[in-house]
């Protein structure tokens, strides 16, 4: 797994925290819905984060927030990665809808921009619209994303596996109902290990048993998830 | 009593849990790695917690897995060849439930080619009788290091584990307590460079036993190796620090 350094620049505060660019490779950067394993340097902080793009991937990289509350610009990160599985548009897609549910919606920003591309519809349900959200994306709040079914030909969505039930409710699913369309979510659980160990810290189980986000995922179809997990 | 080698091609390792269960490609390190050892292995099936936590303090972390992993069987057939091809000793991480199953698992692992040492870590409640007779069970024909954690690196039931011919033991990392989701406690294992203090006090303290003692926790410097190894450990593991990617 390829490691390597990059300047952590352009941090900024937003509703989400802190966000910040990284002058990375092409060839290392995450696509969406994937992460790189990001430590300081300083031997007595003890754990990586995991960042994920916030920009598309032919943009200058920014990696969405939250990043750790002690870092600042200017700071040298060494990097694990790209490591995950990350969201695959599918071809057909024309109306796509994307949640941010307890989440940062940038973390969604990559693929609206994929989407538009390529020549879709894009609503993006979220408490609050990111900052650089295009604007033939349609911005609305996560209240009415069930009529997002009625409509989207894919969703995605990105949420702490503790808020799988919630994005269920908002979706007005029935218990055990599955989605009727293409479905995609970002788990967002702490990935210590990035894989290296498969520690166990982001077990999530799914209707094929028990997963690792860090490396099955972090993103997985919504009908594989299961709530007990 | 003749105290078994333990087998090691450098005095620099992981830690049990910190590399999955076959040697990595890459090793952090410009020294080569003495030794592979495995993620803890039970003999059944362990699924995960249903209440896993990562619980970050000053200086460290805890964690709370349950140690999932697939079974010593569903391990031996799917690691057996990569470990018998591995250009480095495989210590075996066991974590039996009972002493039957500790000597139950070290018989079916003593022919596994490139298994050359057995690592054995006790059930959290094991008191210290039940971890004499563990290590009773779990000594057989490949040398053995017990993991003592740091919380209980003391009391006589130390001298006694070094008195039945342990070929090693491994100072590991200590379980604690701390508030989580609704101020409840959870319990689990201490992660962190905050426990340098005590592996180094445990090193010393239980280094007059003449049992090779392996500094297991608290590593995450070159510096913090180098200080355990001059200090007298037979050799240091990193856990978590691996998981940076450098060290």
């Amino acid at each position: 797994m390829p490691t390597f350094t990059a300047v952590l620049s352009e941090v900024r505060l937003g509703p989400g925290g802190l966000s910040g660019a990284l002058d990375v490779p092409p060839a290392l950067r995450p696509a969406p819905g994937q992460y790189l394993l990001a430590s300081s340097g300083d031997p007595t902080d003890p754990l990586p984060a995991a960042l994920f793009p916030a920009t598309p991937p032919d943009a200058p990289l920014r990696v969405a927030p939250p990043l750790p509350a002690h870092w600042s610009g200017g700071m040298r990160l060494h990097l694990r990665g790209p490591l995950g599985h990350g969201f695959h548009l599918p071809e057909p897609a024309r109306r796509v809808a994307l949640a941010a549910l307890d989440s940062a919606p940038e973390l969604l920003l990559p693929l609206a921009h994929l989407a538009l591309r390529s020549g879709a519809a894009v609503a993006l349900y979220a408490a609050q619209p990111p900052q650089g959200l295009p604007d033939a994306v349609e911005a609305l709040p996560l209240e009415l994303l069930a009529e997002a079914l009625s409509w989207a030909d894919y969703l995605a969505a990105a949420f702490p596996l503790s808020s799988l039930p919630a994005l269920r409710r908002l979706c007005a699913l029935a218990p055990h109902q599955q989605f009727s369309m293409e479905t995609q979510g970002l788990v967002l659980a702490t990935m210590p290990c990035g894989g290296a160990a498969l520690c166990g810290a982001c077990a999530v189980l799914t209707g094929r048993g028990w997963k690792h986000a860090c490396a099955d995922g972090p993103v997985f179809s919504l009908n594989l998830l299961e709530e007990a997990g | 009593m003749i105290r078994p080698e333990i087998p090691l091609a450098s005095p620099y390792m992981n830690a049990a849990g910190s590399l999955g269960f076959a040697p990595p490609a890459a090793w952090p390190l410009p020294e080569r790695m003495g030794a592979f050892v495995t993620h803890p292995i039970s003999l059944a099936r362990r699924t995960p917690a249903a209440s896993r936590a990562l619980l970050p303090f000053a200086g460290g972390f805890l964690l709370h897995t349950g140690l999932p992993n697939p079974g010593l069987r569903t391990v031996l057939r799917a690691y057996a060849a990569r470990w018998a091809r591995a250009s480095l000793p495989i210590w075996a991480h066991l974590i039996p439930e009972n002493p039957s199953q500790a000597a139950e698992m070290v018989a079916r692992l003593e022919n596994v080619e490139g298994v050359l040492a057995i690592e054995l870590s006790l059930p959290p409640g094991a008191g210290p009788q039940e971890g004499l007779e563990f290590a009773s069970a779990a000594l057989g024909e490949l040398p053995l290091a017990f993991c003592i954690p740091l919380d209980r690196a003391a009391g006589p039931w130390v001298a006694e584990l070094a008195g039945l011919g342990v070929a090693a033991f491994t100072l590991s990392a200590p379980r604690g307590c701390l508030p989580g989701p609704a101020a409840m406690p959870v319990s689990g294992r201490l992660y962190g460079p905050a426990l340098f203090p005590q592996v180094m006090s445990a090193l010393l303290a239980l280094k007059p036993l003449g049992v090779p003692l392996i500094a297991g926790a608290g590593v995450f410097s070159r510096a913090d190796a180098a200080a355990l190894l001059s200090a007298g450990a037979a050799a240091v593991q990193f856990d978590a620090a691996l998981w940076k990617g450098y060290i």
